[in-house]
This record gives C-alpha cells, structure tokens and sequence, in this order.
C-alpha cells in the first residue's frame, strides 16, 4: 500500500478521493493548498502526488515542473488530475507522469494509482 | 393657306423624291416638317404611328401641340426652334404629348431648313420614341445605385479585379481597412494592392499562394482567414464572376474584418471553459459518491438499490458528455480544438472502446467485423470521441435492435471504419442536415432522444479536421450505416497546390 499526496482545493472532491484511497488501503496526506506542495512533497516523501492542475492561485504545470525538476522529489510520479480537457498535452508540458481526467470512474482511477505504485 | 403651299413648295426644292419615299417608310421615326413659324407642313407615317395624328389632322397646325402643357407653358417649344435657328441643328430629350393624351419619352433631332440665301426657312424634327430605353435606363441607373449604395453600406471592402488584374471596381470600405493611400487607387492594379496587404499579414508567402492559386484555377471560391500583423483578423473570400454565357470575367474579393469577433469568440470560449471546469468539479464528487455506494450495496447484495445508483451513475456520465460537447463546438467554432496527431492502431481503440460499451448495453451485440492493416495519423483521443458518439448513436436509435456492426477496412491511403445499425433509419430529405449543428434525427417525429444534436456535428468536424472523411447511407425503417475514413499519412503541405 502506498502513501498518497492529493492537492485539489476542492475540498468535496480531496474528501471523496481520500475515501477512496483508504477503503483501498492507502495512506493519504489531503492538501487544499497548492501553495505549500512542494515543501509538503519535500517532507512527506509520498510514493505518488495527485495534482489537480487548476487550482486558485496556482499554476500546478509550474509545480509539477518544479517537483520534477528538483532532485528530492524527481522520482515522485505526478499524477494529474482535472477537469479540463487536453489532459495530455498538458502532461506533456508539465512534465508530468499521466493523468485522470474528472469526473472519473472509479476503477479507471485505483487502475492508473496501481499501475504508478507498482512501479515504485 | 398660302403660307401652308410657299412651305410644301420649298420642301419639294429641298429634298428628293426618293429620300421622301424612304422617310415615308420608316415606321419607327418620326419624320415632320415645320414652316419657319412652327406650322406642321410635312407629317410622315411614323409621326402619325407616334403621335396619333393622321397627316390630315396635323397640317396647318403650331407643333406646340405635340408638348405637354407646361412645356408650352414654359416656352420650351419656341426655345426648342430658336436654338435650332442659331447652330443649324439641336438634340435634345423630352416628353411629348399624343393625340391621346399620353406621353412618351422623344429624343427629337431638330434642324433649321435655309434657303439659298441662309433665310431660314423652316424646320425638319426626327424623332423616336424612346420612352422603354429611358424606363431601361431608369431601372438600371436605379440598381447601379442600389448596387453601390448596398456595397458602400456593406461591413466587406469590396473589389472586382478584371481577367487582367485590373481593378474594375473597389468600395470605400476596402480603401479603410487596407489603408490605401489614394495614389495606389488611381493605378488600379490589383497586384499591387495585393503587394499592400502582403506587408501588412503575419504569413505573406502563404497569401501570395493562396493568390497565385486562385487566378490559375478561376473556378475556385475560397475563403481564408488572414492575420495582421498589428493582431486583427481580416476573413478574405474570392469567387469568379462569369456572365450567363459562361465567360469569365475576373475576380469578386471581399475582406471583412472580424477582429471583434474573433475575440468575442476567444471570451466565450473561455467562459465556456471555466464553466465546463466548474461544472465538471461537482459531478466529479458526486459521481465519485455514487459509485462508492453502488459498491457498498452490491457489497450487501442490495440489488435493487445498486440498480438505481448504476442508473444515477449513467445519468452523470450523459451529463458529462453534455458539458464537454458543449466546449468542445464553442471551441470548434473560435478555432481553439487543435488536434494532437498522431500514428496509431484504429483496431486497438475500437476492441478496447466495444468493450466498454458492451459491458454496459448488455441487450446489444457489438459485432466488429475486418480490420486495419494499416495504422492512422489522426488524433487518437478525439477519434475514440467520434467512435464512442456514432456507437452511441447507434443504440439509440436502433431501440427494437439489438444487433450493431462496426465494420473496418484499409487500402493504401485510407482506413474506412463503417458503423451498421438495424434501427429506425433516417429519411432520405434529412440524411444531408445530419452533419449539421443542432439537428436530430428525431426532429419532426413523436419519438425524443436526449443529447443537444451536437454528437454527429461534432464528428463530422472532428473526421474533417483530421482531413478523413465522414458519410452515411441510410434507410428509414431498416438502419444506418455511417462510414468514416481517416489518412494512414500526414498529409503533405503544398499538394493540393499541384493538385
């Protein structure tokens, strides 16, 4: 089982996933805050990051680029999550490692979490 | 009376028997002869045909009578002769009265008779009448102003460039938005002010081929959208002028400005955008939740409420088609959906999507006959877009046929993907608005079918844009086929120039 960062400063949808990802056995550090992410990513070590890539305030491309571009966090795998479309171009400019577009099914999404922890 | 014979003898000195018979015959010319006192003396049949009055009626009598009242009134006649008297001759164009009342439009030709001693003597007026030629002229006076009323009024700027190059015709419009300077204008050269707007727009080789091309196929109408360099938008459209007899006589160009509107277009795609975001955010919980509690009541084997949750569950999903076609035809129609293009194996999505789809429409079978031996250059995802929306398509309406077919062929250009299905058809005058935004087959009929009627409208653009094609057949009463074919290349820039 894996430990899990989810930032989405949607706070029904960060409350959801968490279930989710317990139910599923996983540990989960929620944050509605991308602002602090990096640190967070920094002092949590987590075995995925699930980024929300528009958040308020936030450019989340640049915070992927950002974890990915720093030697603590380069190996983390950046799962993005969102709402919007083009999802793989956007992957693409944010060096990203995949992502899961909302709304999601939810076995589509423990599928494409497994397939990152497994790896790791 | 003496007066009336001194006239008749000097006519008879004056012309030849010959010519008078000729100016007897012609019907259509009114041919009449005046004493230098403006007595009618010589009257021949055309007169008479235009004016009304036999030869009998007329003698003797002040040509006066051939004007209208106010005419008269006015002096009009007597000036009429007093010219005629001082430079031998005189042309004019006037109304003149019949003996009926009526008038008509005359172009009389008036000149003076002189005796050996250039005495005037009389008068000799031939006129015709001329009144449909000036209703013709009328008219077309009336719709040249029209015409250039309506093209100066026009948002366009408008130019008619000749078989040579010459510009024939522009409005003030075109003058504005180009800003030609008056001395361009006067060369009347359409190259050159084709040179003007090359300068002013941001890829000008590829307007110089666009041109180039259009003058070395006249038959083409084009449209093309043109950016300038200070970042507006000009929409440039060009068609043939070709008379009734099929001769070619130039070029029509219209340019637009649509900045405005291209930016209304960019905003309404952005809040389009956010507000697909934002909607899609609580659908995302909440289809989160309800399949969260699906599993718990399948976990209890609550049958009936797991059954009602999935049905909440599809609800959601249609929900979520309805907010991305939505974004996905405002950003079709800003130009904003870009297609990522790539190879790919057709085959693979179409196994994979069959799949999903059967898993959920178990009362269908969802038969794939053939496949691609080659892959395709398209965008993979919108490809599964318009796969996903013409299987959908094709269980909705087929409601009293379970049976679909998705049939896939290739050969050394295309890969053809053609979707059967045993359904309610559609009728043969609609079969060509199915393509078009916001049309449904159920439209019409008593039977209704959800979805905004963006799905086919939106795979026809999708199929287009990664330049395949898209068509259906189709019979009422017993199903529909509809076919798309996508390019196993890239297509190569320039080709349709030789082509």
């Amino acid at each position: 089982m894996g430990r899990i960062l989810v930032a989405d400063d949607d706070r029904g949808i960060l409350e959801v996933i968490k279930i989710i990802l317990e139910e599923n056995g996983h540990e989960v550090i929620a944050l509605d805050d991308g602002s602090v992410l990096v640190d967070k990513a920094r002092e949590m070590m987590p075995d995925i990051i699930l980024l929300d890539i528009w958040m308020s305030g936030i450019d989340g491309r640049q915070v992927a680029k950002k974890l990915k571009s720093n030697k603590e966090t380069s190996r983390i795998p950046i799962i993005i999550i969102s709402a919007l479309s083009d999802l793989g171009q956007i992957v693409k400019e944010s060096c990203a490692d995949d992502f899961i577009s909302k709304p999601f099914d939810i076995d589509n999404f423990t599928k494409t979490i497994d397939k990152y922890l497994k790896d790791a | 009376m003496t007066r009336h014979k001194r006239a008749t003898t000097l006519t008879h000195s004056s012309t030849d028997a010959q010519l008078e018979s000729i100016l007897e015959g012609l019907k259509d010319h009114a041919i009449f002869i005046l004493n230098k006192d403006g007595l009618v003396i010589k009257w021949n049949k055309g007169a008479e045909s235009i004016f009304g009055y036999s030869e009998e009626e007329i003698l003797g009598k002040p040509y006066s009578i051939l004007f209208p009242y106010e005419d008269v009134e006015a002096g009009k006649h007597k000036e009429l002769l007093k010219k005629a008297k001082l430079y031998g001759r005189v042309e004019e164009e006037g109304w003149r009265r019949r003996r009926n009342g009526w008038f008509f439009w005359a172009n009389p030709i008036v000149t003076a008779l002189k005796d050996k001693s250039k005495k005037p003597q009389g008068f000799i007026i031939i006129t015709r009448d001329m009144t449909e030629r000036k209703r013709m002229e009328e008219i077309l006076s009336f719709q040249k102003t029209l015409l250039e009323a309506q093209s100066e009024a026009s948002p366009d700027g408008i130019m008619v460039v000749d078989s040579s190059g010459k510009v024939i015709y522009h409005n003030q419009r075109i003058i504005q938005l180009w800003k030609i300077t008056p001395r361009l204008t006067a060369q009347r050269s359409s190259s050159l002010i084709f040179k003007l707007i090359k300068q002013k727009i941001v890829s000008p080789k590829n307007f110089l081929n666009y041109v180039n091309n259009l003058y070395n196929n006249p038959e083409k109408e084009s449209k093309e959208e043109l950016i300038l360099k200070d970042e507006k938008t000009v929409d440039c459209y060009s068609s043939a002028i070709r008379g009734q007899d099929g001769i070619y006589y130039g070029r029509i160009w219209f340019f637009r400005d649509i900045t405005d509107r291209k930016i209304h277009e960019k905003q309404r795609e952005i809040l389009v955008g956010v507000a697909s975001h934002e909607l899609k955010t609580p659908i995302t919980t909440l289809k989160a939740y309800t399949q969260i509690l699906h599993r718990r009541f399948q976990k209890i084997h609550d049958d009936e409420s797991s059954i009602y949750i999935s049905r909440m569950d599809e609800q959601l999903n249609k929900l979520t088609d309805l907010v991305k076609e939505m974004l996905d035809v405002v950003r079709l129609r800003a130009g904003t959906l870009i297609f990522h293009k790539e190879l790919f194996d057709v085959n693979e999505i179409i196994k994979e999507l069959v799949n999903d789809i059967q898993r959920t429409v178990i009362k269908y079978s969802l038969i794939i006959k053939g496949s691609a031996q080659n892959k395709v250059w398209a965008d993979k995802h919108r490809v599964g877009q318009v796969l996903s929306n013409l299987l959908s398509n094709a269980i909705k309406y087929s409601p009293k046929n379970s049976k679909i077919i998705i049939k896939v062929s290739s050969d050394n250009k295309y890969v053809t993907v053609c979707i059967q299905d045993f359904g309610m058809g559609i009728p043969k005058d609609k079969q060509g608005l199915v393509f078009d935004q916001f049309y449904r087959i159920s439209e019409g009929s008593r039977e209704s079918f959800p979805g905004l009627g963006l799905g086919l409208y939106l795979s026809s653009e999708i199929i287009k844009g990664n330049d395949g094609k898209i068509w259906l057949n189709s019979q009422e009463g017993k199903g529909t086929n509809v076919y798309f074919s996508l390019p196993i290349k890239p297509k190569i820039k320039g080709k349709q120039k030789n082509g």
